[in-house]
């Protein structure tokens, strides 16, 4: 698994228009293996009825990954670290919705971590072990913080991943929400199959 | 706050107490449902006109109408208050009503991810105890094209060959732009007309086969539509009523405030309500007892660009198997009965294949939707492989939950008629036998108003709730003699109409007092005091077996996984509302 090493300060929202996260994510995965080699974080988000993606690289290398990224036939929307303050303060809202406003909503998301979901980040290749306490997550991943729903949460806790975690961008924290299974085990919030009803039609 | 008080009396009744009719000084406003005369059977037949006469002829020799004079129970020669021997029954007589406990969520051979016949679940159903029950397949091409009216032959052989349980024919409507729901009628000569019409115009899957998650205003609209349509038909008389609830409404964050509400408003005597707790109750079982170790419902999902954005995360999840709409105090629920909305609750099966059942799908298996096999919208009949089945997650109709239903007589429409009023009550695991609830003044003992109805107070009087509860003394399907552990009031004041249509709390509803009720056996009768009653409210009950709660709380707990649903139990009544005149 390619996964994400830290310290780029470069964002950059990917619109195909779609509305098919399976589609979305293969898209991402696809043009990283063809375009890049170097990232940070990958994330998609939910904005205006469609699936976007975001993504951070370093710094030198965000035009290059603009390019290719465009190339590869998203739309897509860069900040990169000349913007020192609040890039949504410097930019007038826009009045419609249009798939650059999209890949800049998805970029201006991870930039200030809040609302997106991540796919690749900085020590997941250590989340496809089955089972880890929260002191290893916290240790080895760039997860800030596990966050229980349903049951009171300690560092000994075991979150039975299968191999399959995707924290969230809340409140400029990269955050794993879990629920409980028994004996002081938990599960990611998200499943990697959750129960499809009629085979996944409805 | 929440305090804890034992029970007033608890003693040993026996049923069949002439309660009298409900104190006609306290109007009953929760009449949403305009009877047609013809269905009105305090209307005899001498004062209808000729139509309306034929009409009620009709419905009659359908069987979708009681007889005029027949006493409140009768079809067929037959006393409704009998029920098959062993299972612990839930139908019981109380001089207003008879109380019938069904399902309106049940999958057949003709769904696309069902398995077994019509007669199959019927006759699981009869075992169960269950009165009445809707036959609800997925909507879809293929079944609008071909199922409905194969599902009607089965259906037809299933009236024929149970005459004492009420089989009703429905559909689980995909609702454009939302989630499935229970659409159905009472039995006429136009039922698989209606079914049919409805299906080809406003399914979602039926309208973008291709794509029915697609979300959008249209959409929305379209759902709507539809319950505009079906309140039509009832408006016209083409047919004697349709309703519509909703299934595990918060299952995917699918169903919006504004939609709910939406629906309620194109049809307030159609769209009556959603699932109090989804059905798939056996799918936390763990994999080692054979079990799919999913979410409880099947409740496992996360939030996808057709959810609602407001809803937190936790509402994807189940709490003591009820969806988070219902069980969340002051939550969806409160927000729409504070509003003074009457929206109700059901439970249901769900059911598709049944937990360590040893039957597997039919022949046709990955045929169903295609055009040019024999199996296109029917599966041929399960198969018994001898051997338990592996990773399924529900029960049959009645062997678990049941919506038990207060109807005037033991026909269709009457069933439907309560349900439409909020005459009803859910619950798991059959963790009571029966309950008798009322609202009164001070000096009425009896009458009064119940589940669903409306009670007239004048400001400053004193109101007073009376719970008459059955414990079940009884083995439940699963082995055990339940106990009744606690019962909880809860109310909520009527603030009226909201200004944002998609508000899901209501911070006022509060639980207000809690009995406990451990080692009550038999009867017992709880009554809580209202006093100097100044502003509109509303009243529901939850009872539990208290064997699971949130930490630190009296709270039905996030369910975990593996969970044994056995083992956390609860009843929900729908409210009654407390108006000042």
């Amino acid at each position: 698994m390619i996964c994400a090493e830290p310290s780029t300060k470069a964002v950059i929202g990917l619109d195909r228009g779609t509305t098919d996260l399976v589609l979305l994510e293969q898209l991402v995965l696809d043009w990283i293996a063809e375009s890049i080699s170097e990232h940070d974080e990958i994330a998609t988000h939910i904005i205006d009825g469609h699936y976007v993606a975001s993504i951070s690289v370093a710094a030198k290398k965000e035009l290059q990954a603009l390019k290719a990224a465009s190339a590869f036939g998203f739309i897509v929307s860069g900040i990169g670290e000349v913007e020192t303050v609040d890039p949504i303060a410097m930019t007038p809202e826009p009045t419609e919705v249009t798939p650059t406003t999209r890949a800049r909503q998805a970029a201006m998301a991870h930039h200030k971590r809040e609302g997106g979901r991540l796919i690749r980040f900085s020590g997941c290749d250590m989340t496809g072990l089955n089972e880890m306490t929260v002191s290893q997550l916290l240790a080895t991943t760039s997860i800030d913080e596990v966050v229980p729903l349903g049951a009171d949460l300690t560092d000994a806790a075991v979150v039975v991943t299968n191999g399959f975690v995707r924290p969230t961008f809340r409140g400029g924290r990269t955050t794993l929400v879990v629920t409980p299974l028994d004996d002081n085990r938990f599960a990611p919030f998200e499943t990697e199959h959750p129960h499809q009803c009629c085979g996944g039609h409805h | 706050m929440c305090d804890h008080e034992a029970p007033q009396t608890a003693a040993l009744h026996t049923h069949g107490d002439n309660h009298g009719h409900e104190n006609h000084s306290h109007t009953d406003h929760s009449d949403g449902n305009d009877v047609s005369p013809e269905v009105d059977l305090s209307i005899p037949d001498k004062e209808l006109p000729p139509t309306a006469l034929s009409r009620r002829r009709f419905l009659q020799a359908a069987g979708a109408l009681g007889v005029a004079g027949s006493g409140a129970m009768l079809i067929g020669g037959q006393a409704a208050a009998q029920t098959s021997a062993a299972s612990p029954a839930t139908t019981t007589a109380d001089g207003n009503y008879v109380w019938l406990s069904g399902d309106h969520h049940i999958h057949t051979q003709y769904s696309p991810d069902g398995q077994y016949t019509v007669d199959q679940h019927v006759t699981q159903a009869k075992r169960n105890s269950i009165d009445w029950m809707v036959i609800t397949d997925h909507g879809s091409v293929a079944h609008q094209k071909v199922s409905v009216a194969r599902t009607n032959a089965d259906v037809l052989k299933s009236r024929a060959a149970f005459p004492d349980m009420m089989v009703f024919q429905g559909l689980e409507w995909n609702i454009p732009g939302a989630e499935h729901g229970t659409v159905f009628f009472p039995p006429s000569d136009v039922e698989v007309l209606m079914l049919d019409l409805f299906e080809a115009n406003y399914d979602g899957a039926v309208l973008r086969p291709d794509n029915p998650k697609a979300d959008s205003v249209s959409l929305e609209r379209k759902a709507v539509e539809g319950v505009h349509w079906l309140a039509e038909q009832v408006r016209l008389k083409r047919v004697p009523a349709a309703l519509f609830l909703a299934n595990h409404p918060a299952r995917r964050g699918v169903d919006s405030p504004h939609e709910i509400r939406a629906w309620n408003n194109a049809g307030p005597n159609v769209a009556i309500g959603f699932e109090g707790a989804p059905g798939h109750q056996a799918a936390a079982f763990p994999k080692s007892l054979g079990g799919a170790e999913a979410g409880r419902g099947f409740y496992d999902n996360t939030p996808s660009i057709d959810s609602f954005p407001g809803y937190p995360l936790e509402s994807y999840r189940t709490f003591g198997g009820f969806d988070w709409m219902t069980a969340k105090v002051g939550g969806l629920w409160d927000s729409l009965l504070a509003e003074g909305r009457r929206w109700w609750i059901t439970v249901n099966s769900d059911s598709h294949s049944i937990y360590r059942d040893t039957f597997k799908r039919g022949a046709g298996d990955g045929k169903y939707a295609d055009p040019t096999s024999p199996y296109f919208g029917a599966y041929g009949d399960p198969i018994d492989t001898g051997a338990p089945v592996s990773g399924n997650g529900d029960f049959w109709p009645g062997w678990y939950g049941r919506t038990v239903v207060g109807a005037a007589r033991r026909d269709y429409l009457s069933v439907m008629q309560a349900m439409g009023k909020g005459r009803m009550w859910v619950m798991h695991g059959d963790l009571i036998k029966a309950l008798d609830v009322r609202v009164t003044g001070t000096s009425a003992a009896n009458g009064g108003v119940t589940l669903g109805g409306t009670y007239l107070a004048r400001s400053g009087d004193d109101v007073v709730l009376t719970m008459k509860i059955t414990v079940n003394g009884a083995m439940n399907n699963n082995g055990n003699v339940n106990a009744l552990k606690r019962v909880d009031v809860i109310t909520g004041p009527i603030t009226g109409a909201p200004k944002d249509m998609d508000v899901f709390l209501a911070p006022e509803t509060v639980v207000t007092k809690s009995f406990d009720v451990t080692a009550i056996t038999g009867e017992v009768t709880l009554m809580h005091t209202f006093k100097d009653v100044r502003r509109p409210f509303y009243v529901r009950l939850r009872g539990t077996d208290g064997r699971a709660a949130a930490t630190g709380s009296i709270e039905p707990r996030l369910d975990p996984v593996p969970v044994d649903p056995w083992t956390d139990l609860w009843f929900y009544t729908n409210p009654i509302f407390i108006e000042l005149g």
